[in-house]
């Protein structure tokens, strides 16, 4: 009796915990009515019979209610989103981190690839504030190994008459215009225009009308159209402001029309006034002088390929008619093209390479995702297989989990388009490009509906993307068994599920392969832009453009000799070691660049124009200026207006005068071989060869160097300074000492050459630094992804590794198998990235400088990386499956 | 009705549950069905797999239940006892007709081993 009353008390209780409500009265009674007739017989018998029930009960499910499990079907699921969001809820609850890991992933990858997509739109697709702005071209001429240069009125005239595919074209001429504004002088930015430039445009003034026809006609009245700004400025906004009169340059124009907001062409321009020249009628310097930006509309269907042709056509007839232009080629481009100053392309494949590149970050976000999701989904894929065993329906499951991936997806969508809301201004503001005229329009990053469209329909695809690759398995009844034998307590991972992590991992592994490789490859050629030799020096030196009056420029020799002590002057302010005079500065738009005829070179190609970088100098210059000098000497101040003409040559300007010949003491002079006005110069010295043009900085240039005392140049002089001093500090000195010497000399601020070359690659350093950043991301989420597999597989198979460790196995080869495990994955990953990349990178071959598209220090080191990475990662789980402990774990 | 007369087939064990509760008639409840199992086929069954297949059973139509009073012997709880559905009778008669098709002509063979 004694015994009976210990026993069924303690197994009542143990059972009343576990048996649901509505089954424990009826399964008790039933136990202990047995128990009772079987203690009739033998009370051990009935005792041990009582245990075992008890034990069964305990250890399987008993029979749960099926009301418990609803048979939702999908009509009724879809009439109770509630239900579903509640299930989502539900495992969010579960797993609160992992959640948040998932939905802050896919907000990064969203979020950064709807930012730089409305980036991009900005940059090449939004249409100008103009009508049908897609038709508008501008031009260049272009002469080997120079800078681009402008169009000549020759080249207008020519197309406007016989290019078929221009409905229309117009050129324009910037200046700087002064404006007298009440008693004030102010700078404004002008543009002398041909009556069809505007036209042309397709701009319709906000007030008065445009330039015509009858305007542009030589000695006819002065008149100008003002910008929306300069009308708002100037005139307050008044609406009589048509007919008034504007002093421009000290004279006279009478306001005709007002341009609409934001329309600046060509370059910031407020005030547009007649060109009022007859082409055919000007001096031949004039005509070709190319100093004009065209504005062509093509005809509605025209392609600009075609008018290229018909100007190829065109321009070789006018090198007929002129043959200075012998060896000149001209090309129309897009206007965003022009505006962008993206004359050879380069621009559009970089945002390109960093568009392609933030796909890749999104794909690596959508598959860790997935990665995150199906971890998640092994975990409960027991529970899973129970309730179906229990009649859940298939699709009830799928649906709940669909769910869940919507939710995750709804969630990292709206935080994705959060974030590109705090991006887009950001970009606006880092966008390295400046265009010409049309800036906000072009570079204004705005978060607008469009942006939103955009982002939503990345959320959309990322959501169903993680729905397909973390949901794809079977659900039908007949894998339940599997599912339940499989997943036991004493069983490792499934051979499916394990492969399928496996993959995920390496495809991860690959696309961070191919972003790094990416990456890899425009740092390098970053870095070997960055670091090219320019043959001068740009750290410590700095220029500002001096301004002369009119009257400095009446006698050469007075302008030389004030010149002369003015950089004396400069030279003692405290910190400025060295100062000099030269007409240009390197790297800057607008060189000057001379024709140049050798003595005694017979037999001249007529076609062969030969032409130098023109550079007129102080001797301090070139000392400051760092060349290296290879022969001879450099200029000093020994080479004043009586002594003999001097020059100083480039080994490139040497190579092509005197080709294997020395030239120290040879003679060179300006101009053509049949122009003789200009005298001979006599070769002193050669000089390393300079990198010194802006478009063409990656190759030498020949250039020459002539002392300013000997030449009378126009050009407004710079002056460039040495030293090691701060030049924004440095500028008030040096403006200080220049007025106190003479007060009509305007200096500009002082600009380091660093700054010169910095702007110069400056789309370069953008395209490095996000692609690393999209490299470093994307490095991360993998390793964050091949940590979370390679967890879960060992904690999976920790039952395996208690066994191996039970029967003798070493602790050593627990890690070693797990890290074997790891590099096999990271091995796969990295070879298939490899080769993706090994084919992807063909692409940047036009975007790479010095660094070859299958550079194999970039391939190793990205692979080296991933690898010791990789084991990285799996060392922490490793060396946890080695610390099990297998009597606990097996017991 | 036409669905009616398609009744599912029956499981092994579900057969004896069937047999079981045709066998006790009205006094068919989880311990009496345990007893009657075992003693008829002198397999050792749990009342964990008793009831699973009950509440199976009556989930597809097959059995019947009701609650009935409260006995001493039971500690005061009631009995949840259970009845053949005509689907359940036509479910047993057609596993037993299939039986007993499968196995004309062997009777002799079958009852002698």
């Amino acid at each position: 009796m004694s015994r009976q009353l210990r026993l069924l008390p303690l197994v009542q209780w143990l059972l009343r915990h576990r048996l649901p409500e509505e089954w424990a009265e009826f399964v008790l009674g039933d136990l202990e009515e047995e128990y009772h007739r079987r203690r009739r017989h033998s009370s051990f018998e009935a005792s041990v019979w009582l245990l075992r029930q008890t034990l069964v009960c305990l250890s399987s499910p008993v029979p749960a209610s099926r009301r418990r499990i609803e048979p939702l079907t999908i009509p009724r699921i879809a009439l109770r989103p509630g239900y579903l969001l509640r299930s989502a809820g539900r495992t969010f609850r579960a797993r609160p981190l992992l959640t948040i890991s998932c939905i802050g992933i896919l907000a990064a990858g969203i979020g950064s690839a709807t930012a730089v997509s409305a980036a991009v739109h900005a940059l090449l697709i939004r249409p100008l504030p103009l009508p049908e702005s897609e038709r508008l071209v501008s031009g260049y001429a272009l002469r080997e190994g120079f800078d681009p240069f402008g169009t000549s009125l020759a080249e207008y005239n020519a197309f406007k008459h016989y290019a078929a595919s221009f409905e229309s074209i117009g050129v324009a001429r910037s200046q700087t215009s002064t404006l007298r504004s009440g008693g004030d002088t102010v700078r404004v930015q002008a543009a002398a225009v041909t009556s069809d430039y505007l036209s042309t445009a397709g701009v319709v003034p906000a007030l008065g009308r445009t330039i015509s026809p009858a305007d542009d006609r030589p000695g006819s009245s002065a008149v100008v159209v003002i910008s929306h700004s300069l009308w708002v400025r100037h005139f307050a906004g008044q609406s009589d402001v048509v007919g008034r009169s504007l002093t421009i340059d000290g004279r006279s124009a009478s306001v005709i029309g007002v341009l609409p907001p934001r329309f600046d062409l060509p370059a910031a321009t407020e005030i547009w006034f007649p060109l009022q020249v007859t082409i055919d009628t000007l001096p031949v310097q004039d005509r070709l002088a190319s100093t004009y930006m065209p504005l062509a509309r093509l005809r509605p269907g025209a392609a600009i390929g075609r008018a290229n042709q018909e100007i190829a056509t065109i321009v070789k007839a006018l090198a007929g008619e002129y043959p200075q232009r012998r060896g000149w080629t001209y090309r129309a481009i897009g206007l965003r093209q022009q505006l962008l100053g993206d004359l050879d392309g380069r621009t559009t494949r970089i945002v390109g390479v960093v568009v392609t590149a933030v796909v890749f970050l999104l794909v690596i976000c959508c598959v860790n995702v997935a990665n995150l999701v199906l971890l998640r989904a092994a975990d409960r894929e027991r529970d899973e297989a129970i309730r179906v065993a229990l009649g859940a329906s298939g699709s009830q499951l799928t649906l709940e989990r669909l769910a869940e991936s919507m939710a995750i997806g709804l969630a990292g969508g709206a935080a994705g388009l959060a974030l590109t809301a705090w991006l887009a201004p950001v970009l606006s503001t880092l966008n390295p490009v400046r265009p010409a005229a049309f800036g906000p329009a072009l570079t204004d990053v705005r978060f607008d509906s469009l942006a939103i469209a955009i982002g939503a329909t990345i959320a959309g695809l990322t959501t169903i993307l993680v729905a397909i690759v973390s949901h794809t398995r079977s659900d039908s009844r007949a894998d339940v068994a599997a599912t339940l034998a499989a997943s036991g307590p004493r069983t490792g991972l499934g051979r499916a599920r394990r492969t399928r992590l496996r993959l995920l991992v390496a495809a991860q592994i690959a696309v961070a392969v191919l972003l790094l490789v990416g990456s890899g490859l425009v740092l390098r050629s970053f870095a070997a832009l960055r670091d090219t030799d320019v043959g001068f020096r740009t750290r410590g030196i700095a220029s500002s453009q001096l301004t002369l009056p009119p009257r400095m420029f009446n006698d050469h020799a007075r302008r030389a000799a004030d010149l002369e002590r003015l950089v004396a002057s400069v030279r003692e302010i405290p910190g400025i070691t060295n100062a000099g005079i030269t007409t240009n500065i390197p790297l800057q738009r607008g060189s000057f660049d001379s024709f140049f005829t050798v003595e005694g070179r017979a037999g001249e190609n007529p076609n062969d124009v030969p032409i130098t970088g023109h550079r007129v100098v102080t001797p301090e210059y070139l000392r400051l200026l760092g060349v290296r000098l290879m022969k001879g000497r450099l200029l000093s101040e020994g080479d004043t207006a009586a002594a003999p003409l001097v020059v100083v040559i480039t080994e490139d300007l040497a190579r092509q005068a005197w080709p294997g010949e020395e030239p120290l003491g040879r003679r060179i002079r300006r101009g053509r071989s049949s122009d003789a006005t200009n005298p001979w110069l006599t070769v002193v010295g050669v000089v390393g060869d300079v990198k010194e043009d802006r478009f063409n900085f990656r190759t030498d240039r020949a250039a020459w160097y002539l002392p300013y005392a000997q030449q009378n140049s126009s050009a407004p002089p710079n002056l460039v300074i040495e030293s090691e001093a701060d030049f924004e500090t440095l500028t008030a000195a040096v403006r200080r000492r220049i007025r106190a010497f003479d007060p009509d000399i305007a200096a500009s601020e002082l600009v380091p050459f660093d700054v010169h070359l910095a702007e110069l690659i400056v789309t370069e350093r953008f395209a490095a630094v996000m692609l690393s950043a999209l490299a470093c991301a994307g490095l991360l989420l993998a390793v964050i992804g091949l940590y979370g597999a390679i967890s879960h597989i060992v904690r999976a198979q920790q039952p395996e590794i208690a066994v191996r460790i039970a029967v003798g196995a070493a602790r050593g080869r627990v890690v070693v198998m797990v890290v074997r495990e790891v590099m096999l994955v990271a091995v796969w990953g990295t070879i298939v990235g490899g080769l993706l990349a090994a084919v992807g990178a063909n692409g940047l071959s036009t975007v790479l400088y010095e660094v070859k598209p299958h550079d194999a220090l970039t391939y190793g080191s990205v692979a080296a990386l991933l690898i010791v990475v990789s084991v990285a990662a799996a060392f922490g789980p490793a060396m946890r499956a080695a610390r099990v402990d297998p009597v606990a774990l097996l017991r | 009705m036409w669905f009616n007369s398609d009744v599912p087939p029956l499981g092994d064990f579900e057969q004896l549950t069937m047999l079981a509760v045709l066998r006790l008639d009205e006094d068919a409840y989880g311990a009496a069905i345990q007893r009657e199992i075992e003693t008829q086929t002198g397999r050792a069954v749990s009342v964990n797999a008793i009831y699973t297949t009950l509440d199976r059973l009556e989930a597809k139509g097959l059995l019947r239940s009701w609650i009935g009073a409260p006995t001493q012997e039971r500690g005061g709880r009631r009995k949840k006892h259970y009845g053949l559905e005509p689907r359940g009778l036509a479910a047993i008669s057609q596993a037993y007709r299939t039986m007993r098709r499968m196995s004309r002509g062997f009777e002799r063979l079958l009852e002698r081993s």
